[in-house]
């Protein structure tokens, strides 16, 4: 059966300038980004920053990140970079963790939809 | 929807070699971080299964202690390896001291302690007949055989039940990760 959640993550991108989630477990997601006043990028890893003993992993330990093309919703062309203004970015088989960043971005929504077949 | 990731950093800077078994799986991720080589890679269905003799693929790890690197052991085989074709140095004892990696049918290797009472340990591997397989890199789309720079690379829904990436003779990287998922 399929499942699909909905992160809203506006007011985290907008005071910290970018955010990161984990992804994995989930088939695939939508990054919607609506008046986005620069252009947004997105970049995934597999690596928590997990340290034995220390830390386990996790998206907020999250590191070593590198530019990953997520598919323009409105013109079908993979890109790492999301214009600005209005944007629906699709993604599926990408590491662990997304990442989306711009600093100094403000966006009215940054909205992810999450989706998996149980 | 169910996921895994696998810390491979060691085998690759070590051994210049990691097998996988990707079966069950529906795609993967390799992340290289830092790395000074290229990398390439393989997949198989042939574990190396021999009807009546053993089951093919990666065994379970072996752990064992030398005791004394100046122990020596002797590999008399040059086919599949039977009883008595292993003989141990006077200062080893089989299954206690001993760690020796089967790197092939025809070939061992024997672990070398720069100082006494290290631990090692390996996976006994039998897969054979590995053919290239490409993956794409996640920033530009371009697939390869060869991973020569840092990056993500994706092979979606890989053919071959055994996955097995290579690496040049001496490349170090600061991280390998391996992220397998698959849908239930």
């Amino acid at each position: 059966m399929a499942y699909s959640t909905l992160l809203d993550l506006t007011s985290q991108y907008n005071t910290d300038g970018y955010v990161v989630i984990d992804v994995g477990g989930f088939l695939s997601g939508v990054v919607y980004i609506y008046n986005g006043s620069k252009a947004s990028v997105f970049s995934s890893s597999n690596d928590g920053g997990e340290e034995l003993g220390t830390i386990m992993g996790s998206a907020l330990t999250a590191e070593n990140f590198y530019s990953t093309r997520l598919t323009n919703l409105a013109t079908g062309l993979p890109s790492y970079t999301a214009v600005a203004g209005n944007s629906n970015y699709k993604f599926e088989k990408i590491g662990k963790y997304l990442k989306v960043e711009a600093s100094g971005i403000l966006v009215d929504k940054l909205i992810i939809q999450l989706f998996k077949i149980n | 929807m169910v996921c895994t990731t696998l810390d491979i950093t060691n085998d690759l800077n070590n051994y210049s070699k990691s097998y996988i078994d990707i079966g069950g799986w529906d795609y993967f991720i390799i992340q290289i971080i830092g790395s000074s080589g290229s990398y390439y890679t393989y997949s198989s269905n042939d574990g190396g299964g021999i009807t009546g003799v053993r089951e093919g693929g990666l065994s379970p790890k072996y752990y064992a202690t030398l005791t004394n690197g100046s122990d020596t052991v002797t590999v008399n085989s040059t086919s599949i390896l039977v009883a008595g074709d292993i003989v141990f140095g006077a200062g080893l004892v089989s299954g206690n001291d001993l760690i020796a990696t089967i790197i092939d049918d025809t070939s061992f290797q024997i672990g070398s302690p720069a100082t006494s009472s290290s631990t090692y340990f390996q996976t006994a591997v039998f897969i054979k007949n590995q053919i290239p397989i490409q993956t794409e890199n996640l920033e530009n789309g371009v697939f390869d055989t060869v991973i020569a720079s840092d990056g993500n690379y994706r092979c979606a829904n890989p053919a071959n039940k055994y996955l097995i990436i290579e690496a040049d003779s001496g490349a170090i990287s600061d991280k390998i990760l391996l992220f397998l998922s698959k849908i239930i």
